[in-house]
C-alpha cells in the first residue's frame, strides 16, 4: 500500500458495483468503480450528469436512496471497511469522518431553524468536538450549548462569513446563495473529517460567487490539509483544484491520472473529448466542440465498451468486450482497447 | 376513454365494491316507493311493535309496530334524493359564479369575500340556522344545505380557471388566433370541470350525513315521511329494549356513506392527481 | 417587526370577515324575502297583544330601512344584546356564555385526543411503508369520515353503557357531565367552569373522576373525525418531508433518527396539520351539536339543538354568530402559531 514518501490513503473505493431498481428491474449503474485519496490530496471526479459521480459519492457514507443497492466491491475508508456497517455505526461515521456538501445549498438548508443552531448542532451531539473544560469542571447542558454555539460561529468565521453572529441567528432564506453554501462548508468542516466530499457546490452558483467559493476551498485546502473529492463536469475547476482527476463515464472510471498529465497527454477518447470540448477562443471565432450523441441510459447500454457508438477511434473489439482499466504511466490509469498492447 | 376508465375502476377493487354496494342502494332505493306500498308507513300495528329481527320482519319492528326494513328502503329514497339534489344544485352555483369569478376581474374579489363568510361557519351551524329561520321542512333543509356547499365549488373552480388560464397552451392559441368565447368554453372550462366534480361523490355522502344529523336533531320530516336520521332519533327513546331501532338506519346511513367516499377516493385519484395524499 | 405586523394584518381580515358574518346573521334574522321578522319572538300557542307587536316593531326598528336596521342591530352586537332567547329564558349571549365551558371543556378533549393519537399515528405510519400499515392508515381514514357522528355516539353509549352493565362490567356514563350521586354528595364550586379544572383546584377527587368518566365517551366521539384526518395529513405531510433536500444533509451529518424526525422533520411537518386545526374546530363545533343531544351535555350545542325544537330562532341565529366568533379567534390563533413554527411566513 504505501510506499517510501507516499501518504497512507484515506479512501480506498474498489470495484465498486451499484445497481438500481428502475422500473421493476435491477440496472447497473455503477460497475467496477475504483478511486484511492490520499492524505491531504484533492481528486477530482469528473464526468457528465448521469455518469454516476453521484451515485459513487454517495455510496462512501452510506447514503445511497432506497432503490440503490451495492452489488460488489469495497469501499475503505481509513483503512476501514464501510459497507459492511451497521445503521448506528455508520452514523458516527459521518460524524466524524465524512463530511459531505451538496449541490444546491438552498433546498439542503433546513428552512425553519437557524443557521446557527445548524451548525451549533453538530457540536451538541458529539462533545468532544469542544474545548475540553477546565480540570474538574462539570459543563452544564446550557453552558455546553453556548459552547456549541459559540464554537459554530467560529466557523463561520473560518468559511469568511462577515458579521457570523448576526448570520447565525438568521434563517437560511435570509442568506444569499454564496452564503449558505458557505454555511454548509463550514458545517462539514465542523465535524473535522478524514474526507470532505463536494458534489458539484459551485453548480448553482453565478460565476462570481463561484470563484469565491472556489478560493475559499484553495485556502482552506492550504490551510488545514484538507482531504478533498471534488466532483464537478467543469474542467476548469478541476484545473485550479485538483491534484487528481477521475473521469467517469457511464456508470464507470475510463481515466485516472494526475492532473498535469491527464491535461497535457489524455489517453481515453472521452477524456480528450471533454478536454477539447472547453470553448476555445482562437482569432476572433469562439470554438465549441461538442461531443457527438448523448450518455445512454443506466437501463439500455450498450454492448462492450459503453462508449463505443460516440468513440471517435472505435475498433470492432470495442463492441464486444469492456475494456478493463490498465496502467499506461506512473499513477495514470485508462480503460480503453486503443492502449491494451501498450499496457505492462 | 370510458374503456380506460373502467379498466382503472377494475383495478381497485375496493372502489369498484364501493360501486357496486351504493349501486344496489341507490337502485332499491329508486324502487322502493313503487314497490312498497304507502300502508306500510301509515298503518299503526300495536300487537307487532318493537318485535326483534325475525324471518317476517327482517330488521325488526318499531314502536308503532312498522315493518323496520320498508322503513329504511323507502327513507333510502328521501335521502338519496335530497342529498343528490343538494350536490347537483351547489356545483351547479358553484361552478358558474367560480367561472364568472375566474374570467371576470372586477367579480373576483366581491365573491371571494363572500365565500369567505360563508366558509367562516361550520356548514352544520350555518344550515341550522337558515333552516331554523326557513321552518321545519325536508325542503327548506335542502335549501340551507345548498347554500352551505356552493361555496366550496365557487372557490375551487375559480381556482382551476385561474391556472388554467396562465397555461401556456391559452396563450399558444390567442396567438393563433382563437377567440375569447370559444377559448373559454371548448377549451378551458372542460380542463377545469373534472378535478371538481371529482369531488362530488364524497360529497353527496358529506351532505347525506349532514342531513341525517340536522334530522337527527329535530329538523325531520316527522314520523309519517321515514328518514334516515328520524329514524335514528325516534329509535333512541328504546335504544335498550330495542337496539335494532337505531342500528339498522344507522348502519344503512354509514354503508351509503362509505361506498360513496371509496369511489370518491378512486375518482379523486383519477380525476385530479394533485390531490392524491 | 415582521411578526407584529403579521398578527395586525390577520386581525384585521379576520374582523371584516367577522362582520360578513353579522351581515349574514342579520339577512338571516330580519332580511328573509317570505319571513316575518316577528315570527320569532311569537312562541307557538302563546297569545300576544296587539300593543305588544306593535312595542316589539318599535323596538326592533323594523319600519326603518335594512341598512338602518343592521347599524343598530351592529351596535347592539357590540354592547353584548344579541336578542333574548326563549328557550333558555335568558339574554342569548349570556345563556351562550353560561353553557360555554361545558362545551370548551368537550372540545378541548377531543383535540388532545384527537391530535394525541394522531399525530404519532401519522408519524408511524409515514416511517413504516409496507403494505399492512397503508392498508391499516386508509381503513382508518375512509372509516373516519363515512361514519355518522351521532350514531358513533349512540352505538357507543350502547356497547359501553347498556351492554357492559348488563355483563357487570364497570361502564361508562352515557349522559350529563358529571354523576348526579357525586353532584349531590360533593358539590363543586365553580371557577372555571371546567369541572375537570376546578376538582382539581378544590381537591375534590369524586368529582374529578365523575367528571373525567363522563368525558370520555363524548369526547372520543366528536374526536374520531378529526383522528381520521389528522392521521392521513400527518402522514403525507412527513412523507413528503421525508424526501427532502435537507433531511439528506441532515442524515449526512450523522444525527441519530431521533433527532431528525423531532428537530428537522417535525416542524415542516407539523403546518399541514395546524391548517386543518382551523378548520377542525368547525366540524367539531359543528358535531358539538349533534354529541351533545346525543349524550346530554349542558353546552351551547345543545342548547341550539333545544332552540331548534323551540323554533327559538334568535338563539339558533345568535349560537351562529357565536360559533363564527370562536372560529375566527381560533383561526386567529392558527395563524400565531404559524408564524411562530415557520419563520418565512411573517415576511
Amino acid at each position: 500500500m504505501a510506499s517510501g514518501g507516499e501518504r497512507p490513503a484515506v479512501l480506498e473505493v474498489r470495484d465498486l458495483g451499484v445497481e438500481l431498481g428502475i422500473g421493476g428491474k435491477w440496472v447497473q449503474a455503477l460497475r467496477d468503480v475504483s478511486l484511492t485519496i490520499r492524505g491531504g490530496e484533492v481528486l477530482g471526479l469528473v464526468g457528465e450528469s448521469g455518469s454516476g459521480k453521484s451515485l459513487t459519492a454517495l455510496s462512501i457514507p452510506g447514503l445511497l436512496p432506497g432503490n440503490a443497492r451495492v452489488v460488489g466491491g469495497s469501499i475503505r475508508l481509513m483503512g476501514e471497511d464501510v459497507l459492511g456497517l451497521s445503521e448506528p455505526q455508520l452514523n458516527r461515521l459521518r460524524t466524524r469522518s465524512v463530511a459531505f456538501i451538496f449541490q444546491n445549498p438552498t433546498t439542503f438548508l433546513n428552512p425553519v431553524l437557524t443557521v446557527g443552531a445548524q451548525i451549533s448542532e453538530i457540536f451538541e451531539l458529539s462533545p468532544e468536538l469542544l474545548d475540553p473544560p477546565g480540570a474538574g469542571v462539570r459543563p452544564s447542558r446550557r453552558s455546553r450549548r453556548r459552547q456549541a454555539w459559540a464554537k459554530g460561529i467560529e466557523y463561520l468565521r473560518v468559511v469568511r462569513i462577515p458579521d457570523p453572529e448576526r448570520i447565525a441567528r438568521q434563517y437560511p432564506f435570509e442568506l444569499s446563495g454564496g452564503m449558505q453554501q458557505r454555511a454548509v462548508i463550514a458545517m462539514a468542516l465542523a465535524r473535522k473529517p478524514h474526507l470532505v466530499i463536494a458534489d458539484e457546490i459551485t453548480t448553482a452558483l453565478d460565476v462570481t460567487v463561484q470563484a469565491q467559493i472556489l478560493s475559499l476551498l484553495s485556502e482552506l485546502r492550504r490551510s488545514i490539509g484538507m482531504t478533498l473529492l471534488l466532483i464537478t463536469h467543469d474542467m476548469g475547476i478541476v484545473a485550479q483544484l485538483a491534484d487528481r482527476v477521475a473521469v467517469m463515464y457511464s456508470g464507470t472510471v475510463v481515466e485516472s491520472a494526475d492532473v498535469r498529465s491527464l491535461f497535457r497527454e489524455a489517453r481515453h477518447p472521452y477524456a480528450r473529448a471533454l478536454l477539447a470540448a472547453v470553448p476555445t477562443i482562437r482569432g476572433d471565432r469562439t470554438i465549441f466542440q461538442a461531443i457527438p450523441g448523448s450518455m445512454p441510459a443506466v437501463s439500455d447500454p450498450p454492448a462492450g465498451c459503453r462508449f463505443h457508438p460516440r468513440c471517435p477511434r472505435v475498433l470492432p473489439h470495442c463492441l464486444a468486450v469492456r475494456p478493463l482499466s490498465l496502467l499506461v504511466g506512473p499513477g495514470h490509469a485508462v480503460a480503453c482497447h486503443l492502449y491494451e498492447e501498450r499496457a505492462e | 376513454m370510458a374503456i380506460a376508465i373502467a379498466g382503472r375502476l377494475w383495478q381497485n377493487k375496493l372502489a369498484a365494491a364501493g360501486l357496486a354496494v351504493f349501486g344496489i342502494i341507490a337502485l332499491t332505493g329508486a324502487m322502493a316507493p313503487l314497490v312498497i306500498p304507502a300502508s306500510v308507513v301509515r298503518d299503526v300495528t300495536f300487537a307487532a311493535k318493537l318485535t326483534p329481527p325475525s324471518g317476517q320482519h327482517w330488521f325488526g319492528t318499531d314502536d308503532y309496530g312498522r315493518d323496520l326494513f320498508f322503513l329504511v328502503l323507502l327513507a333510502a329514497h328521501l335521502d338519496l334524493r335530497t342529498a343528490l339534489f343538494v350536490v347537483l344544485a351547489a356545483l351547479a352555483i358553484g361552478i358558474c359564479l367560480g367561472a364568472l369569478a375566474g374570467f371576470v376581474k372586477r367579480l373576483d374579489e366581491p365573491l371571494m369575500r363572500i365565500t369567505d363568510v360563508f366558509l367562516s361557519i361550520p356548514s352544520l351551524v350555518l344550515a341550522m340556522a337558515i333552516a331554523s329561520v326557513l321552518g321545519r321542512s325536508i325542503e327548506n333543509l335542502s335549501i340551507a344545505l345548498v347554500f352551505v356547499s356552493w361555496p366550496i365549488y365557487c372557490r375551487l373552480m375559480r381556482g382551476q380557471v385561474l391556472t388554467e388560464k396562465e397555461k401556456p397552451y391559452v396563450r399558444a392559441l390567442t396567438t393563433l388566433g382563437v377567440g375569447r368565447v370559444r377559448m373559454i368554453f371548448r377549451h378551458i372550462i372542460p380542463n377545469t370541470l373534472f378535478p371538481v366534480i371529482a369531488r362530488a361523490p364524497a360529497d353527496v355522502g358529506l351532505i347525506l350525513i349532514t342531513l341525517a344529523a340536522l334530522s337527527y336533531i329535530g329538523f325531520g320530516p316527522g314520523p309519517y315521511v321515514p328518514e334516515w336520521g328520524s329514524l335514528v332519533a325516534a329509535g333512541q327513546a328504546y335504544i335498550f329494549q330495542a337496539p335494532w331501532l337505531v342500528t339498522f338506519p344507522g348502519a344503512a346511513i354509514f354503508l351509503t356513506s362509505l361506498s360513496l367516499n371509496l369511489v370518491g377516493d378512486w375518482a379523486r385519484d383519477v380525476f385530479d392527481p394533485r390531490l392524491r395524499s | 417587526m415582521g411578526f407584529v405586523a403579521y398578527v395586525l394584518k390577520r386581525l384585521a381580515y379576520l374582523g371584516l370577515v367577522l362582520l360578513g358574518v353579522s351581515a349574514v346573521v342579520f339577512f338571516l334574522l330580519r332580511g328573509m324575502p317570505g319571513v316575518d321578522p316577528l315570527a320569532a319572538y311569537i312562541a307557538p300557542g302563546l297569545p300576544i297583544s296587539q300593543d305588544a307587536l306593535t312595542a316589539l316593531r318599535r323596538e326592533l326598528r323594523l319600519d326603518e330601512p335594512l341598512p338602518v336596521q343592521y347599524v343598530y342591530y351592529v351596535t347592539n352586537l357590540l354592547r353584548g344584546d344579541w336578542g333574548f332567547s326563549r328557550t333558555a329564558a335568558q339574554p342569548v349571549l349570556e345563556a351562550l356564555l353560561g353553557r360555554l365551558p361545558a362545551t370548551i371543556e368537550l372540545a378541548v378533549f377531543a383535540v388532545v385526543l384527537s391530535t394525541g393519537l394522531g399525530v404519532p399515528l401519522g408519524i408511524i405510519a409515514a416511517l413504516r411503508r409496507d403494505r399492512a400499515t397503508d392498508v391499516a392508515v386508509r381503513v382508518i381514514s375512509i372509516t373516519g369520515i363515512s361514519f355518522p357522528v351521532f350514531w358513533l355516539g349512540i352505538i357507543l353509549q350502547l356497547v359501553f353503557f347498556y351492554y357492559l352493565g348488563q355483563l357487570g362490567l364497570p361502564s361508562l356514563p352515557s349522559r350529563g357531565r358529571v354523576g348526579d350521586l357525586v353532584a349531590l354528595q360533593s358539590p363543586l364550586k365553580a371557577v372555571t367552569g371546567f369541572y375537570v379544572v376546578d376538582s382539581l383546584i378544590a381537591g375534590n377527587l369524586a368529582v374529578f373522576t365523575s367528571a373525567l368518566r363522563h368525558l370520555l365517551l363524548p369526547a372520543f366521539t366528536l374526536s374520531l373525525i378529526s383522528l381520521a384526518a389528522i392521521v392521513r395529513i400527518m402522514r403525507a405531510s412527513m412523507l413528503e418531508v421525508l424526501r427532502q433536500d435537507y433531511i439528506l444533509l441532515a442524515r449526512s451529518k450523522g444525527l441519530p433518527l431521533r433527532i431528525i424526525i423531532v428537530r428537522h422533520a417535525l416542524r415542516n411537518a407539523i403546518t399541514p396539520v395546524l391548517t386543518t386545526a382551523g378548520t377542525t374546530l368547525g366540524i367539531l363545533l359543528g358535531g358539538a351539536v349533534v354529541v351533545e343531544t346525543v349524550f346530554s351535555w349542558p353546552g351551547i350545542g345543545r342548547l341550539a339543538a333545544q332552540g331548534i325544537l323551540n323554533n327559538d330562532s334568535i338563539l339558533v341565529v345568535g349560537f351562529t354568530l357565536f360559533v363564527a366568533t370562536m372560529m375566527v379567534l381560533v383561526n386567529l390563533v392558527v395563524d400565531v402559531l404559524y408564524a411562530v413554527v415557520d419563520p418565512r411566513v411573517r415576511y
